[in-house]
């Protein structure tokens, strides 16, 4: 088996046991990298002189019987472009900050290196995570392994592209409204958003704070509870960071009992706008967890469809119009020559940021300026708190809910690009899971008959996390972990 | 609706420099995303209270202690600082000025 093969596990397991060194597994990965980042160009950043020091040092640790514990030991990972690393780039996808320097680490980067993991890069993504297909990155887009023509979805493209084609067995991501499970189910791997406020966010470029959240992308259901064993964990520089005991999330998944789960599922959501073979796919991942001995439930979730799309895109604009005022080149990032200081700042946020930035922050502004803030900002405050309420009534009944992770296939490159609304509805059935602060996965569910990626999502209270990953172990032994994408060869 | 002077307010209220082209473009992009928005006006929300944060969520207190951040020349590093240690900008009222 080769070393793009293996899972994060594995690769852990065979390098504490000194039968794979870590510099084999560096020099496999960016083997890989080089031989298809041409096509793919899933990564912004690649860390090869950092990734061969770190392997050689985890060789002598091994070597000399040390780091034998750390869960994640020689596992190469790679990190969405908005996730700092100190002393590399941290571009976000934009022009803007294209040579600006991280200097510090993010929460999960110092949790990540402790586990033991080799860096690997940093991966292409929408600009300042506003996107649903990585078109939007001024570095260019990714191609979606699965199918070159294609998107891998957005906005961390990058990061689900990387782990589908074989470069890593584990990558991170951002979710503010679908942005991992969206490119997850694109690119036909597993995705996870934890709960609001589970995993640090400190080091992470803030787009929209009441509902960014990290998490990761895998191959395996075993990978991602080890992943959320190793990044979900109480930060003190991060104020929204939960200070409660999360659970072991690898130990509650070994042999993953769902008998009396019950599992709701929403069949309006079922219905128009929704591909046939999607919708196929999530009966066929109810008929998986029912036959394991959960219990259907229909669910009632009232207008939450309805009001998602258009409350998420008041609230998040409205948020990054304030985070993204930061960029004024003076403190941060490319600085254009002017005479004064308000030219300065006019010239260069105007050359720095792309369309779809541009589009939201004007949006956000404008939905909280005088005049508007009634009609749109506080109306979208309202729609969120109705989502909330909705999901709360229906957490009262069932321990799950499943549901489409998107409502069609990976579309093709510029097909959508000319038309935010139709983008934008590509979100459909994950923006409410970031308005209700509630954990999300969208789990591989096989390919359809034109051999594209296809996938279901599965939501539980918020701090359930363990709920999910039980319900997705018990769907991979049916469906299978996810193969490695064919455009990654 | 909204019109051309209206993209252009705001694109000032955020200091954006958009071309003749991109008004066009914004006006177009931003009449179809507010009339999306008008869905929200066929919901009941009128006796919905505001979210205004986490219900559930325990906001963690920490102990108010001074820190020092050793990594300060990194930070000037990435800015225009000068020997004083402030940032430099151009005059903040125009060369004529």
């Amino acid at each position: 088996m080769s070393v793009r093969e293996l899972s994060a596990r594995e690769i852990a397991d065979l390098v504490k046991r000194g039968e794979l060194k870590a510099t084999e597994v560096v020099k496999a990965v960016f083997d890989e990298i080089k031989n298809n980042e041409k096509k793919l160009n899933a990564l912004i950043t690649i860390m090869e002189e950092k990734a061969l020091k770190r392997a050689e040092l985890i060789d002598e640790k091994v070597a000399k019987g040390q780091w034998k514990k750390k869960a994640l030991l020689g596992v190469p990972v790679v990190l969405k472009d908005n996730i700092c690393v100190e002393g590399y780039p941290t571009t976000c996808g934009s022009k803007m900050l294209e040579k600006w320097i991280s200097p510090y680490n993010a929460g999960i980067v110092d949790y990540l290196e402790e586990a033991g993991v080799i860096l690997i890069g940093k991966s292409n993504m929408d600009e300042f995570a506003m996107g649903s297909s990585t078109e939007h990155s001024a570095f260019g887009p990714t191609s979606n392994p699965w199918d070159l023509e294609r998107v891998p979805g957005g906005s961390s493209g990058g990061s689900a592209a990387s782990v589908a084609a074989g470069y890593v067995p584990l990558a991170f991501g951002s979710d503010t409204g679908g942005s991992i499970r969206q490119p997850a189910a694109f690119c036909g791997v597993h995705g996870m958003k934890p709960t609001y406020g589970l995993v640090s966010r400190y080091g992470l470029v803030a787009f929209s704070s009441s509902l960014d959240q990290i998490g990761p992308f895998t191959r395996t259901v075993e990978d991602m509870a080890i992943a959320l064993d190793v990044i979900a964990k109480h930060d003190h520089r991060d104020s929204t960071c939960w200070a409660g005991d999360r659970p072991s999330y690898s130990e509650a998944i070994l042999n993953a009992n769902i008998k009396g789960m019950r599992v709701g599922v929403v069949r309006d959501f079922m219905e128009e706008g929704l591909d046939d073979e999607l919708a196929q796919a999530v009966e066929k991942g109810l008929g998986i967890l029912v036959e394991n001995g959960a219990i259907p439930v229909d669910l009632n979730l009232g207008d939450i469809k309805e009001c998602a799309l258009p409350c998420y895109y008041i609230i998040a604009p409205a948020e990054a119009s304030s985070n993204l005022a930061r960029y004024d080149g003076v403190r941060y990032g490319l600085c254009e020559d002017a005479d004064n200081l308000l030219d300065q700042y006019i010239k260069t946020r105007g050359k720095s940021f792309g369309d779809e930035v541009k589009r939201r922050i004007m949006i956000g502004t404008f939905v909280l300026s005088s005049g508007y803030y009634d009609a749109y900002y506080l109306r979208g405050l309202k729609a969120r708190k109705y989502v909330c309420e909705k999901f709360k009534e229906a957490f009262s009944n069932v321990d799950i809910i499943v549901m489409p992770s998107t409502p069609t296939l990976p579309f093709k490159k510029g097909e959508l690009i000319g038309d935010p609304i139709q983008m934008y509805l590509g979100d459909i059935f994950t923006l409410p899971v970031n308005l209700a602060g509630l954990p999300g996965i969208s789990v591989w569910m096989g390919l359809n008959s034109t051999g594209l990626p296809m996938a279901m999502q599965i939501i539980a209270p918020k701090w359930h996390e363990v709920r999910i990953l039980k319900a997705a172990a018990k769907i991979e032994e049916t469906i299978g972990a996810c193969p490695l994408a064919p455009g990654g060869e | 609706m909204i019109n051309k002077e209206e993209v252009e307010r705001i694109a000032g209220l955020i200091k954006l420099e958009i071309t003749p082209d991109e008004v066009d473009s914004l006006q177009e992009h931003f009449n179809k995303i507010l009339g999306y928005f008008e869905l929200l006006g066929d919901l009941p929300l009128e006796s919905v209270d505001p979210f205004v944060g986490d219900e559930d969520a325990i906001c963690p207190m920490r102990e108010d202690n001074v820190s020092r951040w050793d990594n300060v020349m990194a930070l000037k590093e990435l800015a225009n600082f000068n020997e004083e240690g402030y940032f430099e900008v151009p005059s903040i009222l125009g060369e004529d000025n």
